[in-house]
């Protein structure tokens, strides 16, 4: 095989000169100790005493005490005690550590010193962190604190509401499949690009992150300018979403033990109608469509008085076979500690969550419901080997394990599409029933074919070592990091057919396949991430200026068996931060990335960022004006992000694939055939965004009253899109696609916050609203023959369709309106408005409807009380300025094709019958009903009708909490326990009923959840 | 220092030794050199381009199939409705078709696709060194037999075409006109010419080979096509009367006919092609157990693969039973009954002594409406009370096959059996089958032969000496199914009018469900009264063991447009393509 890679070659070369440069640079730093009272005892007159703590009483350790005259220096001991010795008079004293706030004070007199230090707060940016008053870029960030207690196996559904600027959509409750999907301020692309942000675990991208463990986050951060992602390179665009676990701190051992117990039960379900108003609405729908009824008089009397369960059966399919409630339960043991050697965090977790089906417990020794649980693990060690040289070892694991009933089958659409007039659960014999057409009952699904078990292993390493080069200049730290991620995802089926009867066991109908039991297992996804970093860190001061920066070398290689295809990415990346005085800051960060998929003629891209920030607060015009101001800052940054998801494999190459086969001869060989691939563009790039921001961060009043805000500006350009205007007769297989699309985005994010403490009770509420509204400056449309054709101009994924303008009364009325081409029009059907005015309707008539499913407004307030032992918190998360389709199988009637239920809403229908004393023309609110299929029936295409408000405004989440006393707490040999009751989905004030606000308008998805749970928090 | 120096050089060493990764070559992927050079890709490569041939659309449904393989383009004649609510093809049939609107036979792309890939494999056949000339020449044949055949297939549904012998590039000026029809027709014959010159003959392409195309599929697409330009709707001033070039020739000639009276003689004086009949026998009334001989003839021709003569053109499908599902009635399990066949075709069939059932000496018995009628009748077509797998078919009101608010039940009391073979099991332990899916057979050969000769020469001359009057050829596909006696054409000798009905009804149920009706009755321009009238079926009721028969005037409304003679051309293609005209009237 001449293009066979070989990576392993590839590497040896790296690998070795990696492991020369180690040995060299240990053979190169002469170990030096840093100043302790061992080295610089000299004549002391006097010692100072004292003890450092933290604002909450406890010890602060490893704090260095320097004696600023005289450079000489001590650290705290486990008790936060220390005591130096200088010559000088009134000595000044500094202490300083990287998790506290320097502090410098100066001793007079001989009392012991009681020294307080207050946490820095810290921010996490890509591959680095910084004090939270000097960030210059636009970042919202939360701690873990604030999710770790809520329900539900994904974090990322908690976070909606919590960070300004971040859109959270679950779409689907289904155990250990409750996926939401994320958007940082709204969309920016177009086609088949990525949307959503980056999702990093301590700075990878790691397959799943939602599936981490709650109690081990300790941070989450959302970058979203230019300043905090184009660093990121090729990935930036969408923004990142970073979590930082916890780490080990320099403490003594705390064992944390959780538990929690929680119920569950859908937020909403649609209301479908029994066998006798189904059976009426049927007639009905088949008298509109031109034939008769189906139903007679007798059997509509039978399905009245359920007289005959059998022949005339009346199945609420979802109450038989929905539970009330399902289960979910967590635990959790993590350790955490470490002294200035070696400190440790480490966790283990378990998640279990139970599917919400009513599951024949004797039908089978084996589980068939859609139950998720998965197992977690974490260890990050940091170790300081030598004084110069320092290692950290990460490691994760997941065995994550879902159960199916049959062949993975999806049961939640059956319940949604079965009539409840077919056929009993079971036939009188007690053989399970079914009929030709409907051969799924969903009591042979759930218990008759078997299951199937999808099991996922995860594996995320990182090592990583520092090594200070300060013989070369201070603050210098070579650093390298070598990342390596596995995956495995794998499918055992243990199927089988089952047999349905029509009316009793004689009459044998569907059998589907052989009831002898399938037995198999597929690989779905086997893959692998490799992550290597090497670079240089540099940070030093110099009086006024403080100075700080990254530069480093990185690859990442992304391999599978899956379809997924293997991908690298290559380049250099660098920020460089400068501090003067600590007012006046400037940041800039670049990347310089490439990758395989990038075209040849410039394979690597630029993304430099560059952002500036004033601290006005410690000018001293500003110091002396109001005391009210306890901190202002303003900031702004600009810079360039990318995305290369949009590009197809290879796409820069043309190429012949094999597909195609033919069959020859009267024996039939199949010959494989080979053709032209997609068309290839030598010039392919990532798409860029160009982005602005303008922020201010301020507090007041002693830190109370904060208050943030940020005005955006990006445009997007080269978005990768099909050539719409390209004819036919050029046979492209696949429209031609290149970098051409244009879009613009902008908005603003306001967050503002107030705490205050009174006594023992202390309250704080935060409220956040993010704005962002996207418009199509170029898209490829070809040239249509009306303005109003056109998407340019409008948001991403505006809604274009036709108007409607109530229903057609009668005849006269079809005969009078233009004529509709969406197959045959009767009175009841919708009336489209004809905007070209050319007396029909048709895809010219298709104009802007709607906006967009993105919301504009995002929305969210917390509040949060605590008095004494007890605590309370919640959130009220919403959106508002969208809106989407809710059609097909969540509301229309008999869908597909004449099939399927109908629903409350149904019985608002058009209808007249003057003979059955049906009358709804002036009052309907659906169209007249049909069992005509949706493609030729005129309610399918697109229109306002079906376009519903989208805003809601949800009770997200709550938590309540009691800490027991000290006291009792003591006596129990624990450090702290807490009891909490949670609740997540609690309330939902929305405009679409009939569903979820979140959930799709148009499938039949297992529904959201509506969860609460209760816990125990115990350390000790 | 000098330790410091070493360090920035190895590091720097580090950051280059890893150029290598961004610079592979994707693993699935070949580039063009690489697939010509070497003489089994290049095979492949031509044998990609054979599926440009019309085709079901999920395999193994045979024929044009559209809705995703489950409509057949009967649907939208006057032969047959679809059985399945919702199907795009009455978009053909009940007049809200536009540019604009789906249209299920819109093969533009389709057809357009495979040129590019035809005309990329006729560009890089000089990049074949391995393989020898006599094959390289063989390709090209093959290769230019269908981009004319996808030409034409543009060219009977929209009028002329852009002919597109060069693959265009994405860059440059795509601004294309359309040809006219006659340079379209020119061009597609000069190329079956080219063809015939380089292509297998017919006995090569047969037995292994069978599927490969001849130099008799050449001719024979040559006789279709002649016969298509021959035909009214393009011999003359065009549907609307204009005279566009785009959609006729402007004015009528009778030497239209003379040429594809000849094109078919050249495919009948081959003497390799003949009408099969399985049983060896012709003589075609005898019963055998289950069927008569001329109803097997018939049916035989949809699956016999070797031995099978009538074959010019043909696509062949692996085992299956999907043929066989698709139409098998609703009331057998798993059957999909997806095609109801009209009242129409069903009265088209005469009797098995060869008299139209309007015949007052037939014999047929409006009580009795199914005994003694053509075998091509009982080959095709699914009626109540027909035997088959093990009981008899059910169409009447509330049968097995026709139960109230069953999925696909039929609406014309009828099923469609055409290309189904009896003993193919398709639930419990299922059995399968191959087909055969003639684009071109002999009996049509015959049939275009009749046609042309009669409009130039009359039913009963045959003054170019090609062996064969319009009157024989007929007769000779008659007796493939009917007894020599019965199979005779009544038409008076030298009545050209009534030779051409007597041609018409033969090629209708002939020919019937195997996408020929659609587009015979638009060349002949009788839309109106065929395409126009809505579809009939038969409504039985069941009384005790009698039953009886009531003909339903309208199970299907229909709407027939002057316009309708062809498909507009799609709206997108002229939006994208300025110098693209749309068809007269739409």
């Amino acid at each position: 095989m001449k293009h066979k890679l070989n990576y392993s070659n590839r590497f040896k070369p790296v690998l070795y000169l990696w492991m020369v440069l180690w040995i060299a640079m240990f053979n190169l730093s002469p170990f030096q100790v840093i100043g302790n009272s061992d080295y610089l005892n000299d004549q002391n007159d006097k010692t100072v005493k004292g003890r450092v703590i933290l604002p909450d009483g406890s010890p602060a350790f490893e704090v260095t005490v320097m004696v600023k005259e005289t450079l000489y220096s001590a650290l705290t001991d486990e008790k936060g005690q220390f005591s130096v010795s200088t010559t000088v008079q009134n000595p000044t004293l500094i202490f300083s550590q990287q998790d506290y706030e320097t502090r410098e004070i100066t001793v007079e007199g001989n009392d012991e010193l009681l020294v307080t230090l207050v946490p820095v707060k810290y921010i996490d940016l890509l591959w680095t962190r910084q004090k939270k008053d000097f960030v210059t870029s636009a970042v919202s960030s939360i701690s873990g604190e604030d999710v770790e207690n809520l329900p539900g196996v994904n974090r990322n559904n908690v976070l909606g509401g919590r960070l300004a600027g971040l859109t959270v959509q679950q779409s689907n409750g289904q155990p250990g499949l409750e996926n939401s999907s994320i958007y940082m301020r709204g969309l920016r692309t177009l086609g088949g690009a990525d949307r959503s942000p980056l999702i990093l675990i301590d700075g990878y991208v790691r397959e799943s992150a939602e599936y981490l463990n709650p109690n081990d986050i300790e941070s989450i951060s959302l970058l979203k300018d230019a300043a905090g992602a184009a660093i990121y390179g090729l990935r930036g665009s969408n923004g990142a979403l970073l979590i930082t676990t916890k780490r080990g701190k320099v403490q003594p051992l705390e064992v944390s033990l959780d538990a929690n117990f929680g119920v569950q039960t859908p937020t909403r379900l649609p209301k479908y109608l029994g066998s006798y108003e189904h059976a009426l609405l049927y007639n009905e729908a088949s008298r509109n469509d031109g034939g008769v009824d189906v139903y007679d008089v007798e059997a509509l009397d039978a399905f009245r008085t359920g007289s005959d369960p059998y022949r005339y059966p009346n199945v609420d399919w979802m109450d038989e076979f929905l539970k009330d409630y399902s289960t979910q339960q967590n635990y959790n043991v993590s350790v955490r500690g470490g002294t200035k050697q070696l400190r440790y965090f480490a966790s283990a977790g378990y998640i279990d969550n139970t599917g919400l089906y009513n599951v024949d417990k004797d039908a089978n020794t084996y589980n068939t419901n859609q139950d998720f649980n998965v197992y977690m693990l974490r260890s990050n060690v940091d170790v300081q080997v030598t004084p110069k040289l320092s290692a950290s070892m990460d490691m994760s694991g997941r065995i994550q394990r879902w159960n199916y009933p049959g062949n993975m089958s999806n049961p939640i659409s059956v319940l949604y599409q079965l009539p409840p007039n077919q056929f009993p659960v079971f036939n009188e014999d007690g053989s399970v029933a079914g009929n030709s057409q409907y051969t799924n009952n969903p009591y042979g699904l759930l218990n008759l074919s078997g299951y199937s078990i999808n099991t996922r292993r995860v594996t995320d390493a990182t090592f990583k070592v520092r090594h200070d080069l300060d013989m070369i200049t201070d603050g210098l730290l070579f650093r390298a990091a070598v990342s390596f991620d596995s995956f495995f995802d794998q499918v055992v089926r243990r199927h089988k057919g089952f047999v349905v009867y029509e009316g009793s066991r004689e009459n044998e109908r569907g059998v589907k396949e052989p009831a002898s039991q399938q037995n198999n297992n597929d690989i779905r996804d086997n893959m692998r991430v490799f992550d290597m970093q090497f670079g240089f860190d540099y940070a030093r001061s110099f009086g006024k200026h403080d100075l700080n920066g990254r530069f480093f070398w990185n690859q990442n290689n992304f391999s599978g068996d899956g379809s997924t295809m293997p991908h690298t990415y290559q380049g250099v990346m660098g920020r460089m931060n400068y501090i003067y005085n600590n007012r006046y800051i400037a940041d800039v960060s670049f990347s310089y990335q490439g990758s395989e998929q990038i075209s040849d003629n410039q394979q690597y891209v630029l993304f430099p960022a560059v952002s500036l920030g004033w601290i006005l607060s410690e000018e001293e015009f500003m110091k002396e004006g109001s005391s009210a101001i306890s901190f202002l800052k303003i900031r702004g940054s600009h810079g360039l992000t990318g995305n290369d998801s949009g590009i197809s494999y290879f796409q820069k190459m043309s190429f012949y694939e094999k597909a195609g086969s033919y069959l020859i001869g009267d024996n039939l060989r199949s010959y494989g055939g080979y053709r032209e691939g997609v068309f290839g563009d030598p010039d392919i790039t990532a798409e860029k965004s160009r982005k602005t921001n303008f922020g201010l961060d301020s507090r007041f009043f002693n830190d109370k009253l904060s208050f943030s805000g940020d005005i955006f500006f990006e445009e997007t350009s080269g978005i990768i899109l099909g050539l719409n205007d390209v004819p036919g007769i050029l046979g492209a297989r696949d429209m031609p696609r290149t970098n051409v699309g244009v879009v613009e985005n902008k908005g603003f994010e306001l967050q503002l916050g107030y705490h205050e403490q009174i006594n023992d009770f202390s309250y704080g509420i935060q409220g956040n609203l993010s704005y962002a509204k996207s418009k199509v400056i170029d898209m490829q449309e070809q040239e249509y023959p009306f303005a109003h054709n056109y998407h340019t101009g409008y948001p991403v994924d505006a809604k274009f369709g036709y108007q409607s303008m109530g229903f057609f009364y009668d005849e006269t009325d079809i005969t009078n309106s233009p004529v509709q081409t969406f197959g045959p029009v009767k009175p009841g059907d919708l009336k489209y408005k004809d905007v070209t005015g050319n007396n029909i309707i048709d895809i010219d008539d298709i104009a802007y409807i709607g906006k967009s499913w993105m919301p504009e407004f995002l929305y969210g307030a917390t509040l949060n009380m605590a008095y004494k032992g007890f605590d309370f918190s919640a959130l009220i998360e919403g959106i508002a300025n969208a809106e989407k389709y809710i059609d097909n199988y969540v509301y229309w009637e008999f869908t597909p094709n004449g099939t399927g239920k109908v629903m409350e809403h149904h019985l608002d229908r058009w209808a007249y019958y003057p003979d059955l004393g049906i009358d709804t023309r002036e009052t309907a609110a659906y169209p007249r009903l049909s069992l005509t299929g949706d493609e030729t029936n005129n309610k399918a295409p697109n229109s306002d009708f079906w376009l519903k408000d989208a805003s809601y405004t949800r009770l997200k989440s709550v938590e309540l909490g009691y800490s027991l006393p000290k006291k009792t707490v003591n006596y129990l040999r624990l450090s702290k326990l807490r009891i909490f009751a949670t609740g997540y989905n609690l309330l939902t004030f929305d405009k679409i009923k009939v569903i979820d606000p979140e959930a799709p308008g148009g499938g039949n998805s297992y529904p959201i959840q509506r969860i609460v749970n209760f816990g125990i928090n115990a350390q000790f | 220092m000098k330790n410091y120096i070493t360090i920035i050089i190895l590091t720097a060493l580090i950051f280059s030794a890893c150029e290598g990764p961004l610079d592979v070559k994707p693993y699935d992927k070949y580039e063009a050199e690489f697939v010509f050079s070497v003489t089994k890709k290049a095979e492949e490569y031509v044998l990609n381009t054979y599926n440009v041939l019309p085709y079901g659309n999920s395999n193994s449904n045979g024929y044009n199939r559209l809705d995703g393989g489950d409509a057949m383009i009967a649907s939208a004649s006057d032969e047959a409705m679809p059985n399945m609510s919702g199907s795009t093809v009455t978009y053909l049939t009940n007049g809200s078709l536009s540019s604009t609107s789906p249209n299920p036979d819109n093969t533009w792309n389709h057809n357009y696709q495979y040129i590019r890939a035809i005309n990329l494999g006729l560009e890089n056949l000089d990049y074949m060194p391995e393989v020898d000339q006599e094959l390289k020449e063989q390709y090209y044949g093959e290769l230019i037999f269908l981009r004319a055949f996808a030409h034409f297939e543009l060219v009977k549904r929209f009028g002329g075409i852009p002919i597109v012998t060069r693959p265009l590039n994405v860059q440059e000026d795509l601004a294309i006109p359309r040809n006219t029809f006659e340079e379209c027709i020119d061009f597609i014959v000069g190329e079956c010419d080219l063809a015939i010159q380089t292509l297998l003959a017919p006995e090569e392409a047969s037995g292994g080979s069978l599927g490969r195309i001849s130099t008799g599929a050449a001719m024979a697409l040559k006789s279709r096509v002649l016969l298509y330009a021959a035909s009214p709707l393009y011999n003359g001033n065009g549907y609307d009367g204009s005279g566009n070039s785009l959609i006729c020739y402007g004015s009528a000639s009778p030497a239209r006919w003379e040429a594809a009276a000849r094109a078919a003689a050249d495919v009948i004086n081959l003497h390799y092609y003949e009408l099969f009949s399985g049983t060896g026998l012709t003589d075609g009334h005898t019963d055998t157990q289950t069927m008569s001989i001329g109803e097997k003839n018939y049916r035989d021709i949809f699956y016999t693969l070797a031995g099978n003569n009538e074959l010019i053109l043909v696509r062949t499908s692996a085992l299956s039973n999907a043929v066989e599902k698709k139409n098998t009635p609703v009331g057998y399990t798993n059957g999909e009954g997806t095609t109801g066949p009209s009242q129409q075709i069903v009265d088209a069939y005469g009797m098995v002594n060869g008299k139209q059932i309007g015949d007052q000496e037939s014999g047929y018995d409006p009580a009795d409406p199914y005994t003694n009628r053509d075998p091509r009748f009982y080959a095709s077509i699914f009626y109540n009370g027909m035997q088959w797998s093990g009981r008899a078919v059910e169409t009447y009101i509330g049968g097995a096959d026709n139960a109230t608010g069953a999925t696909n039940a039929t609406k014309t009391g009828y099923y469609l059996s055409k290309f189904m073979k009896s003993d193919v099991k398709i639930a419990g332990s299922e059995t399968n089958t191959y087909h055969c899916f003639p684009l071109i057979r002999y009996a049509e050969i015959l049939l275009n032969y009749a046609e042309a000769m009669n409009e130039a020469y009359g039913p009963d001359a045959d003054p170019e000496g090609f062996g064969k009057t319009a009157r024989n050829a007929v007769e000779e596909v008659r007796a493939r199914v009917l007894r020599p006696s019965d199979a005779a054409v009544t038409a008076p000798a030298g009545d050209k009018d009534a030779m051409r009905e007597a041609i018409r009804k033969e090629r209708r149920i002939e020919l019937a469900f195997e996408d020929h009706r659609h587009l015979d009755v638009k060349r002949w321009m009788i839309g109106p009264e065929t395409l126009g009238q809505n579809l009939q079926g038969m409504r039985i009721t069941k009384n005790g063991d009698n039953y009886s028969y009531e003909v339903q005037s309208n199970v299907s409304d229909r709407v027939f447009d002057t316009k309708m003679y062809v498909y507009p051309i799609p709206q997108n293609e002229i939006n994208k393509n300025k110098a693209m005209e749309q068809n007269p009237l739409w």
